[in-house]
Parts: structure tokens; C-alpha cells; sequence
């Protein structure tokens, strides 16, 4: 069972795609940028004992997602910084319902935006959400919808918007 | 699709690629250092319990002497390379070693990364391929002598397999290896010079149990559980039977077996050792006000009650200080040779030989190094490899003598 130092190589390989997971996770670069820090450095911890089964990048998905919804106290000092962009990434989305969009997802309580990233972006099942976030089938589907109503309500009415909880009655 | 999932969707997928784009390409590096430094933070507040972390199926750990450097110099017997350390021009491994470094290559034809795993003989370098992650797909062998890559067979993944091929040992001829399926242990061997890989035997375990150890012993294969227990099979097939007096024990190299395994977070590996050949029982000399981290078949790895790190004989003889610039916290391999910083005021690792006291630049310089590269042994403690830009560098610290 070979001690595997490839860890800088994985890191080099993707971190820029788990960087654009903590974005959509945090909705800043700074939390982004921290988040995948301590999620790289939980990596690096159980390295030696990753087995051949495991795989690295889904084991950092599932701690990014955890740390974010945990009540993680973000801008950790030890932390490295680099050099981020100080305008707000909002400004760049091309439609006007996605900044509409961005900026109501910051609003919602984590525990809602790491649901709704984990179905939207990370395109899980429910119970693959419990099982990432370690909380029952029930809580992910009322956290979904209750981040789901919050965002349409902010959200400007364009188009036949759907009421109630479609969403819920489909799945 | 309603509308707001919609929106929502396409929000996630454009704002991710507005996220920041400049990962500092010493990240890696960057989180290397912070590891280290939690880890010696950790073991600071654990003090009272030694803390063995596993590697490559050596256990180590290390102490933080009050704070986060490690044991200190002060009567160290090796040339002080401090202050003055960024003056001293070192010779590069090669120079130092020529008979011992070579390089081998990094990729297999098509494309697969090449992993270095352990020295068939002189001069011939047992390699595996994969695509993917931890997953070995095929075994090359790699000709030091002549820069001949050759392949000697694909390692298969049955369906269902959930652990894949892992825990390789060899002889001069043969290799064995394993792989699991949900509640059973799939042992396979293959012709070093070629050939398919056979399967040799499969054995039931309890819950999710798993080898721990593997190798040759004449013409079995034997390997040893995380729960205890070592086991030999012939390499042609057949019964898997318990080796007599290996209840309990982890195989640490055949015919050495002991007590705790590597596996055991907070008791030094392998104090305990058992021949399952001959029956000779060896038990590693502990003092008082001292922690020893971990044990191999000759020699424990620890710090003294002045929390100075040293290495020695398991029937306690032949203590040796490991001097400053300890780098990496990982017992020196053969008790002898460690990674440490060839300078205080900038990046670069060095090979340092406790026994002759010379200290080798390996060449790892701030490109490489801030990516977290640093020499790493095989699991027989033979060879040590890193890699530089394209290639694998290669010390046989078998050829220093």
C-alpha cells in the first residue's frame, strides 16, 4: 500500500474546478477561495490514507459542502490569500434575471444555497444530497423548497411563473 | 423545467465561470506547510498519547518540540548548516551518489502515468500504469541500464471489484497483489517477464476488513488483515490457510510479523515482532520519559525526553540523533537516510545520510518544491523517487554504502 505524493499534482489538476464549486458554494472569491483551502487541507490530512477506491475530488466536493453548511468561521487568518478580483463577479453574468438571480442566492441561509448548489450545480439526487450532508431525505426536500420560494419570490416576475411547489410534486 | 430552477440552474453554471481563475501555482506547496504545521499543532495538544500517522504502510509521527520545529541541534554531531547554509554549495545527488540516482520516465506509451513501485533487481524498476486515480491498469518494468519500458501485463478489475489492485510484492520472478470484492479478498500473481495475471485465491473476511500487508514467502503468497491475522496461499492456488502463531499479528515483512499494526493510530507499530519462520520473538526497548513512534525489523524511530528525534536498534543500541533541519515528519528509511532543507532562507531539500553525515541536493528547488514534491520511499525502504519537471529521479540507497 504505497504512499501516493501526488497530492500537489491533483491540486494542479483541479483546482480551478473546485474553485468554481466554492464560488457557486459561497457566492464570493474570498469564502471560495478559503473553502477550498480547508477542504484541500482535510485532503492532504487523509492522503496517506486514501484507498484505491476512494476518490480525491468527490471526498473534497463532500467537505466543501459540509464545511460551508457547518458553522465555519470563514477568512480563517492561517489561510492563504492571493490576488482576487475586487469587483463583484455579479456585474460580469450576461442576463439581468441571472444577477437577479446571484444576488437573491445570497440572501438565502446556507444551509438552503449548499441544497439548492448541490441539486443545481452538482446536479445530485436528494438522497444523495442527505448522504453529502450527512441530514435525512425530509430535510433536504424542505430546505429545497423553502430556499426555492424565497428565490422566486425575489426574483422579477417575467414570464408564467409557477406557484406553489411544482418542483416537489414532480419528484 | 419551471422557470425559477431554470434561471437558477443557469445562474450556478455562468457564475462558476466568472469565479476567480489565478490559482497561485504554489498552492500546493503553500498547503503542504500548513499541513505540516497543524500536524505538529495536533500532536502538541495530543502530547500525552503518541500520535502515529500511516504512510505507505510505515507508521510515523513525530513530536513537536514545543512548537513547530522539530527537535533541536544543539549537540548535533553534523556540520551546522545554519546562517551560513545559503553559502554552502551542495553537490546534486548524482555527483554525490552517481552509482545510486538515474532517472525513469513519467508516462507509459499512450499516455498513462507511471507510478515508481519497487526494484525487481539491480537494476530493473517495477512501474504501474493507470488513468485514473489510485487505479493501477498495467505493470511495466523499466530498464535503468538500457531506458527500456517494459510491459508485463494489465491488472484486471473484475465487475464488482471495490478495492483495486494494491499491497504489490515480489520476488525476482513474480508478482502478487490484491483486490476486493464486497466481503472477499482476491489474491492475483503474475510472471515478471510476462504473461497474464492469474487469480491465485479468493478468502472471505468479516464487515469491511482488508489486507494490510503482502508479499512472497518461497512459492506462497502471504498477507495479513487489518484485523489480524496472517495467511499464506500457494502462488499455483489453493486453500487459503492460517499461518501458525499468526493469529492476531500484521505482516510486516516475510518471514517478520508483529504487534500493533501500522493500522493502530495510537500505539507505536510494530513493537512487537514474531518470526513465523523460526518462532524468535523480538519486543523493542521503550524507556522511560521517551515516545517511540514506530518500529521496522531492525531499528524504532522516536524522541528523547529532551525531545530530540532519534533513531536506533530495536534492542535499543546504536542511538543516533537525527540533527536539525528535520523536514519531513516520516522515520529516516533504513533508519538512515531523511529529507531535510538544504538552507534556512529559501526553498530546497536535500537527501542527508545519517550514517556518513552527507548531505545531498536532491534538486528540488522552488518550482517543484512548493508543489509539495519531496523524495518518497517504496515500501521495502530500498529506493527513494521524486519527480523533477518530466522525469522520475531514482535513488537506489541499496548501491550507498
Amino acid at each position: 500500500m504505497e504512499a501516493d505524493p501526488r497530492f500537489a499534482g491533483f491540486v494542479a489538476e483541479r483546482g480551478q474546478a473546485l474553485l468554481r464549486y466554492g464560488y457557486v458554494l459561497a457566492g464570493n472569491p474570498h469564502d471560495a477561495a478559503d473553502l477550498v483551502q480547508e477542504a484541500l487541507l482535510k485532503l492532504r490530512a487523509a492522503w496517506p490514507r486514501l484507498r484505491a477506491k476512494d476518490n480525491p475530488e468527490s471526498y473534497v466536493r463532500t467537505t466543501m459542502a459540509r464545511l460551508h453548511t457547518a458553522t465555519w468561521r470563514l477568512r480563517r487568518r492561517e489561510l492563504l490569500a492571493w490576488d482576487l478580483p475586487e469587483h463583484g463577479h455579479h456585474d460580469v453574468l450576461p442576463h439581468g434575471d441571472e444577477q437577479a438571480m446571484w444576488q437573491a442566492l445570497a440572501g438565502l441561509p446556507r444551509r438552503q444555497r449548499v441544497v439548492l448548489v448541490l441539486r443545481y450545480y452538482e446536479g445530485l439526487s436528494d438522497a444523495e444530497i442527505a448522504t453529502t450532508l450527512g441530514i435525512s431525505r425530509g430535510t433536504v426536500r424542505s430546505q429545497a423548497s423553502r430556499g426555492l420560494d424565497k428565490l422566486r419570490a425575489a426574483m422579477p416576475a417575467h414570464g408564467p411563473m409557477s406557484v406553489g411547489n411544482e418542483y416537489e410534486e414532480r419528484r | 423545467m419551471n422557470h425559477v430552477e431554470d434561471t437558477l440552474r443557469r445562474t450556478l453554471e455562468n457564475a462558476a465561470r466568472q469565479a476567480p481563475t489565478a490559482l497561485p501555482g504554489t498552492l500546493a506547496g503553500r498547503l503542504e506547510t500548513r499541513h505540516q504545521r497543524r500536524r505538529h499543532r495536533a500532536q502538541a495538544l495530543l502530547a500525552a498519547a503518541a500520535v502515529v500517522l500511516v504512510a505507505g504502510g510505515t507508521a510515523v509521527g513525530l513530536r513537536a518540540g514545543g512548537g513547530t520545529t522539530m527537535p533541536a541541534a544543539r549537540s548535533s554531531p553534523t556540520p551546522s548548516l545554519s546562517a551560513t547554509a545559503s553559502a554552502v554549495a551542495l553537490e546534486p545527488v548524482e555527483k554525490v551518489w552517481p552509482q545510486a540516482a538515474w532517472t525513469a520516465p513519467v508516462r507509459a506509451p499512450g499516455g498513462p502515468e507511471l507510478r515508481p513501485m519497487a526494484m525487481i533487481d539491480d537494476r530493473t524498476l517495477l512501474m504501474s500504469a493507470g488513468r485514473t486515480f489510485g487505479k493501477v491498469e498495467t505493470l511495466y518494468a523499466y530498464d535503468s541500464a538500457t531506458g527500456d519500458l517494459r510491459r508485463i501485463t494489465d491488472v484486471p478489475a473484475p465487475k464488482g471489484t471495490t478495492l483495486f489492485a494494491t499491497g504489490f510484492g515480489l520476488d525476482g520472478t513474480r508478482v502478487a497483489w490484491w483486490t476486493m470484492t464486497k466481503g472477499v479478498v482476491h489474491i492475483w500473481a503474475a510472471a515478471l517477464d510476462g504473461g497474464r495475471a492469474r487469480p491465485v485465491a479468493g478468502h472471505p473476511v468479516d464487515g469491511d476488513d482488508a489486507p494490510d500487508g503482502l508479499g512472497l514467502a518461497g512459492d506462497d503468497v502471504v498477507f495479513s488483515l487489518a484485523n489480524g491475522g496472517v495467511y499464506r496461499v500457494p502462488l499455483t492456488g489453493g486453500p487459503v490457510m492460517p499461518v501458525p502463531d499468526g493469529a492476531g499479528l500484521h505482516l510486516l515483512s516475510w518471514p517478520w510479523a508483529g504487534t500493533p499494526g501500522a493500522g493502530d493510530p495510537r500505539r507505536p507499530a510494530f513493537t512487537k515482532l514474531v518470526n513465523l519462520a523460526t518462532g524468535q520473538t523480538s519486543t523493542a526497548v521503550v524507556r522511560d520519559g521517551e515516545r517511540v513512534y514506530a518500529c521496522g525489523v531492525r531499528s524504532c524511530f522516536g524522541t528523547a525526553p529532551d525531545g530530540k528525534a532519534f533513531t536506533r536498534a530495536r534492542d535499543g543500541s546504536r542511538q543516533k540523533e537525527i540533527p536539525s533541519g528535520y523536514l519531513v515528519p516520516e522515520p529516516p528509511v533504513q533508519s538512515r537516510f531523511y529529507v531535510r532543507n538544504i538552507r534556512d532562507d529559501g526553498p530546497g531539500i536535500g537527501l542527508y545520510d545519517l550514517v556518513t553525515g552527507t548531505l545531498a541536493d536532491t534538486g528540488i528547488r522552488e518550482e517543484v518544491a512548493t508543489r509539495g514534491e519531496i523524495p518518497v520511499p517504496d515500501a521495502a525502504g530500498r529506493i527513494m523517487t521524486y519527480r523533477l519537471k518530466n522525469r522520475y529521479h531514482v535513488i537506489d540507497l541499496s548501491k550507498i554504502p
